[in-house]
Order: structure tokens, then C-alpha cells, then sequence
């Protein structure tokens, strides 16, 4: 007789299924229905997970399977205000009891579709402040990218949560809603001694000086990433590093899809003396300014370990590039010296160096490694060997552009320099938001990579 | 050593060291509950486990007797299948049928070990292969309605995506 494994009861499968990658596992409970049923005391592995709004009963689905092991939560909020709230009430309390989440970060509509007429969303108050403090010794980074902290809207919400602000009374909050608000309204000063949290990610319009005093009292918090772009009114308002507690805390700037025209407000009123600043990501902007890196070469040479700076090829017939003229680069005075040169002379902490959409003549990236030994990590796509082919500027690359493989004498001289092993990143394996032609959502998935990887939070020491 | 008797579904009495049979959860408990005396031997009907797999699992549990307590299960990572033993593997070299019921068994008696390297040796089994290939492997009749069908294929995909 043939054992009837359909019938294998459910402990010994279960048994069987956590022995087997999620892929497997999935295969083996595609069998019958009776394997099938397993799924519900399945716990599938999945380090990141990625939920989205507009997709509710997937989210459910997915949050039920891999809910238990899932140490990094983004939550895609790509739908109305309405449907925004029911997705955050159905599922963040199904991570209530995972309690391994190191990471949640809320995506916000304008980042999804990468455009600045969509509005802010807020989140709910109470729920996120309930994940968040449910993880309290775990969670190490929480972000809010396009969205902001709503308030407490039925009067159920409103008394529970003064109830808790009474405990909290010591700190001080910001009057305006941001993360700080979140991370340790509900919670009292004594119980943060035991929070996990290092890193905050949020937009430049929702932090300010008060907020950064009242993060700073979180023993372990050590990493602030602030986006600076998309639509806003006011002129950048200042903080106080001094105050904000700068000389531990590393700051992380994003500049995101921002005119170039607006860059020498970010100079002034963001990128000013007295923050310690490791990371500046520049993506999307469409144009190379000399002038932002001379700035970054001249404040924060002796901190800066990351740059990167990309754009997509500039095609002249999409409406994405229409309206746009680059700056001359001559009219900078920089001559035919490459900005990054100074950068990778002076910016001696330097470690990675990303530029994609700018064509990089093949002895200026020699030169990049032969004056900053630092470096661990250099990705350029579209490298030049004749030094007259584009004159004195520095060409975008263009949509029918195709960049070769530079010759192997190249790869031999850089290797000769680097520490770690060097490799032109081939064309065909771009992130498809920096290719020819990319669409809104395959550039706001770059930036959301860019924004939280995780990599250079970990460089950090 | 005091002895105890353990008796198959097929009414074999197999004589059993006490410490080895307490490797069994499940008779550790029924000892227990019974508060056994050492010096009347007790006979412990066992009515889920044939004489032939009895056999296989006093000698596993035998072979096993001064190992130390498993583990904690470290959660963190997927599970390894690549560690068992070589002499378990020798020993689970044995056809499906016996393989089913061994883990029937070790899940009746509650015997841990047993179960996680039989589970093992079945996972090694179900590895790289897609659901037609495990159905066909273990003989599995496929019962899902279209609709289910189409449900699990969803359900999967969802899975699937990074």
C-alpha cells in the first residue's frame, strides 16, 4: 500500500515546509488541499516586505505569511485618504505581534508617481505609534517619505492619546506633525531608554529644530535622512544644529527631482556649516551643478562619504525633459576640470561614488581612485576614453546613447588602485529607473531604493 | 537499568530501557500520569505504531540516547537540510512507505529528533521541484477545484514578487 501523504498531518508538514525555502514551500503547498491548508500556520521568509494600499486583500494575504520573520516594512500608500485609513486599520495591527521589524517606512503618493501634484497623505496617529512602540527594542529606522502624521480623529483616539502625552510631558514637541511627535508621544521618556530606533527618514518639510532636540534625547538615534524636493511653498526654513544634537547625529541629504534653480537655496539654508553630513544623493534633478559639489568640497570634506548623482538619459522627446535647459558649465569657470575630481581630492572619508547619466572621461575616473584610496564602492555607466569628444562640458547621456565597455587597459589601471574590485556596471544592468525612456514609477523605485538602503547607514560608524 | 515494555499495534512486546523510552515525550507524560512502579513492569500499548517501525524507532532512539538536548530553534534563519548525520541518513535509507510512518510515529510519540531529521530527509525531497513533480514524487492526487486552482496560482504569484 502507498502512504497517503495528502494525509500527512499537519505538524509533521508544517515541520516539513519550514525546512524548505519560501519558493519551495510554496511549490509543495500547491499540491492538494490538504498541503494547501498548511498556509495557515505557515511562516514565510521574506527579509523585506513590500505592501501596497490599493492592493488590500494581497496585503492581507502577505502580511498574514510573512508577518512573523520580516524585518523591513514599506508600506506603499498609492490610493485615496479613504482607502488609505482602512488599509493602515486592517493591516498594521497584523504586525503588532512580529517583533522583529527593525524598518518601517511609509511611501507617500508623490514619491510613488513622482510628481508634486499629489497630495501629502497622513497616516494614522495611534496605529503607527502602537507598531511603532511595539517595537520598541527592535526597530532601528522609521521613515515617512510624502506623507505626514495625521491627528487623532475620533474622540475614542483623542482621549487615549492624551492619556499617553501625560506620560510623555517632559519632552518637547514640535508644533508642527513630524516623526518625532510619533516616535515618543506614546511612549514616556523612561520606556525610550530601551528603543532601538537609529535612523529617521523624513522630508525636509516635516522636521525642524524642536523636533531634532526631542529625537536626540533617544539614546541610539544617530542617523537623520532628509529629503529635500517635490513641491513647497515656504523658502527652507534652517535648523539649528547646535541644538539638534549635530555631532552625533549623521545627516543623510536626498535632493530629489529639484530644479537646478533651486539649488543655491539648498546651499544656503540646508547644506549649511555645523551638520555632519555623510551622504548627499542627488537624483533626478536633470543637470550636473559644479557648484553644489564645490560647496559640499569646501563644509563637509571631512565627512562626506557618499555621493551619488544620477539621472536618467536625457531624451528630448518626453515630456519629462520638456522645458528644461541644463546650465552651461562653463559658466561656472570650472574649465574642463571635473567637478568630482575636486570632490575625491578633498573628501577624504569618501567611500562610494555613484554617477549615472553623465558621460565620465575614462582618466577622469583613474583620477578618482588615485586620490581617494577611501573608496570602497564606484559605479559609473557611460565612461569616454577621447578626452575632445564632447569639448569642455560635461555631457548627459542621451536616450539613443550607447555606452560601451571601456577597454581592458582601464580595468587593469583601476584595479591597480582600488582596494575592492572594480566593474564598469554594463548598461543592460542599470536599475531600469536610470535607463533610456524610464517611466515616473521605475524612477521613484530608484529613488526609494537609493533613500533606504540600507548600506551606507551600516558603512556608518 | 529498569526496564519497560512497549507494545506495538500488532501486540509485539518490545523490553525497552526506561531512559531511552522517556526520549519519547509522549510516553514520558503516560509514565508520569501513571506513576510507574519499578518494580512491576509495566506494559505500554502503543495502538498507532506497528511492530516493524517500533522496532526502527528503539533502535534509532537507542542509537541516539546520550545526545544532547537540541538546540533552540534559531528563527532567524531558514532551516538547514544538509546536516543529517550519516549514520541517520543510512538509517532513513528506506522506502516511502516506512518514511511516512516514521514520521507518523515520531509525531505520535512525540519524539523531536526523530521528526526534525525525518522532515529533513522528506524537505530534501521536495527541493527544486515544481507541484506536479512533488505530486508525483509522493503520489499526491491533486483535489483542487479550478477555482482553487486559480486562487493558489494568485495567491502564489503574490508571494513571489520581490
Amino acid at each position: 500500500m502507498s502512504p497517503e501523504w495528502g494525509s500527512l498531518p499537519l505538524l509533521p508538514l508544517r515541520c516539513i515546509l519550514d525546512h524548505l525555502s519560501t519558493e519551495d514551500a510554496m511549490a509543495a503547498m500547491s499540491t492538494c488541499r490538504h498541503w494547501r491548508s498548511a498556509i495557515l500556520l505557515y511562516e514565510g521568509r521574506k527579509e523585506t516586505l513590500r505592501l501596497r494600499a490599493k492592493h488590500l486583500e494581497k496585503s492581507l494575504y502577505l502580511a498574514r505569511v510573512f508577518r512573523k520573520h520580516t524585518r523591513r516594512l514599506h508600506l506603499y500608500l498609492d490610493c485615496t485618504e479613504e482607502d488609505t485609513d482602512e488599509f493602515m486599520n486592517f493591516v498594521l495591527p497584523q504586525f503588532f505581534d512580529s517583533a522583529k521589524l527593525r524598518e518601517i517606512i511609509f511611501i507617500g503618493p508623490s514619491y510613488i508617481q513622482q510628481t508634486h501634484h499629489m497630495p501629502v497623505i497622513k497616516i494614522k496617529r495611534i496605529l503607527t505609534e502602537s507598531l511603532i512602540f511595539k517595537h520598541l527594542h527592535c526597530l532601528q529606522r522609521f521613515g515617512m517619505l510624502g506623507c505626514e502624521m495625521g491627528i487623532a480623529k475620533s474622540d475614542n483616539e483623542r482621549i487615549t492619546h492624551k492619556h499617553l502625552e501625560y506620560y510623555s510631558r517632559p519632552l518637547t514637541f514640535s508644533h508642527e506633525a513630524s516623526p518625532s511627535d510619533t516616535v515618543l508621544s506614546r511612549c514616556n521618556t523612561g520606556l525610550m531608554v530601551f528603543s532601538a530606533l537609529q535612523s529617521v527618514i523624513v522630508d525636509y518639510d516635516h522636521i525642524n529644530t524642536e523636533a531634532l532636540e526631542t529625537l536626540s534625547q533617544l539614546a541610539t538615534f544617530s542617523q537623520l535622512s532628509l529629503n529635500v524636493g517635490y513641491k513647497r511653498q515656504q523658502p527652507y526654513a534652517p535648523i539649528d544644529w547646535a541644538r539638534a544634537g549635530a555631532r552625533r547625529l549623521h545627516v543623510h541629504v536626498n535632493i530629489i527631482s529639484l530644479p537646478h534653480t533651486k539649488f543655491d537655496e539648498v546651499i544656503e539654508n540646508i547644506l549649511c556649516e555645523g551638520m555632519t553630513l555623510v551622504s548627499l544623493k542627488v537624483l533626478f534633478c536633470k543637470s550636473l551643478y559644479p557648484p553644489l559639489i564645490e560647496h559640499i568640497v569646501s563644509v563637509h570634506k571631512d565627512t562626506l562619504q557618499e555621493l551619488v548623482w544620477a539621472d536618467c538619459p536625457y531624451n528630448s522627446t518626453d515630456v519629462y525633459h520638456r522645458h528644461h535647459r541644463p546650465p552651461r558649465l562653463a559658466q561656472y569657470g570650472m574649465g574642463n576640470v571635473n567637478p568630482f575630481i575636486l570632490l575625491c581630492w578633498q573628501c577624504t572619508q569618501l567611500r562610494r561614488l555613484v554617477i549615472h547619466g553623465y558621460w565620465i572621461w575614462q582618466y577622469d575616473l583613474l583620477g578618482f581612485v588615485r586620490l581617494r584610496p577611501s573608496l570602497e564602492r564606484v559605479e559609473v555607466s557611460a565612461i569616454f576614453a577621447r578626452q575632445d569628444a564632447f569639448g569642455d562640458s560635461h555631457a548627459r547621456v542621451l536616450a539613443h546613447d550607447e555606452p560601451h565597455r571601456p577597454n581592458m587597459q582601464l580595468y587593469q589601471e583601476m584595479n591597480e588602485y582600488t582596494k575592492f574590485k572594480w566593474e564598469w556596471t554594463p548598461w543592460p544592468q542599470l536599475h531600469a529607473g536610470l535607463r533610456a525612456r524610464s517611466t515616473p514609477q521605475q524612477r521613484a523605485a530608484y529613488v526609494v531604493r537609493e533613500v533606504t538602503a540600507s548600506a551606507t547607514a551600516s558603512a556608518v560608524t | 537499568m529498569p526496564n519497560i515494555k512497549l507494545q506495538s499495534s500488532d501486540n509485539e512486546v518490545f523490553p525497552v530501557d526506561i531512559e531511552i523510552a522517556k526520549c519519547s515525550v509522549t510516553i514520558k507524560t503516560m509514565l508520569e500520569d501513571l506513576g510507574v512502579d519499578d518494580e512491576e513492569e509495566e506494559v505500554v500499548p502503543l495502538p498507532n505504531v506497528n511492530s516493524a517501525i517500533l522496532k526502527k524507532v528503539i533502535q534509532w532512539a537507542t542509537y541516539h540516547k546520550d545526545d544532547p538536548p537540541l538546540p533552540e530553534d534559531d528563527e532567524n534563519k531558514e532551516k538547514r537540510t544538509d546536516d543529517i548525520s550519516s549514520w541517520d541518513a543510512d538509517f532513513l535509507k528506506v522506502d516511502q512507505g516506512t518514511l511516512f510512518e516514521l514520521i507518523l510515529a515520531a509525531n505520535y510519540l512525540d519524539i523531536k529528533g526523530l521528526l526534525d531529521v525525518t522532515c529533513k530527509t522528506v524537505a530534501n525531497m521536495i527541493k527544486g521541484k515544481s507541484p506536479e513533480e512533488i505530486r508525483k514524487t509522493f503520489n499526491i492526487k491533486n483535489d483542487f477545484t479550478a477555482a482553487e486552482e486559480d486562487q493558489v496560482r494568485k495567491e502564489n504569484e503574490w508571494c513571489e514578487e520581490k
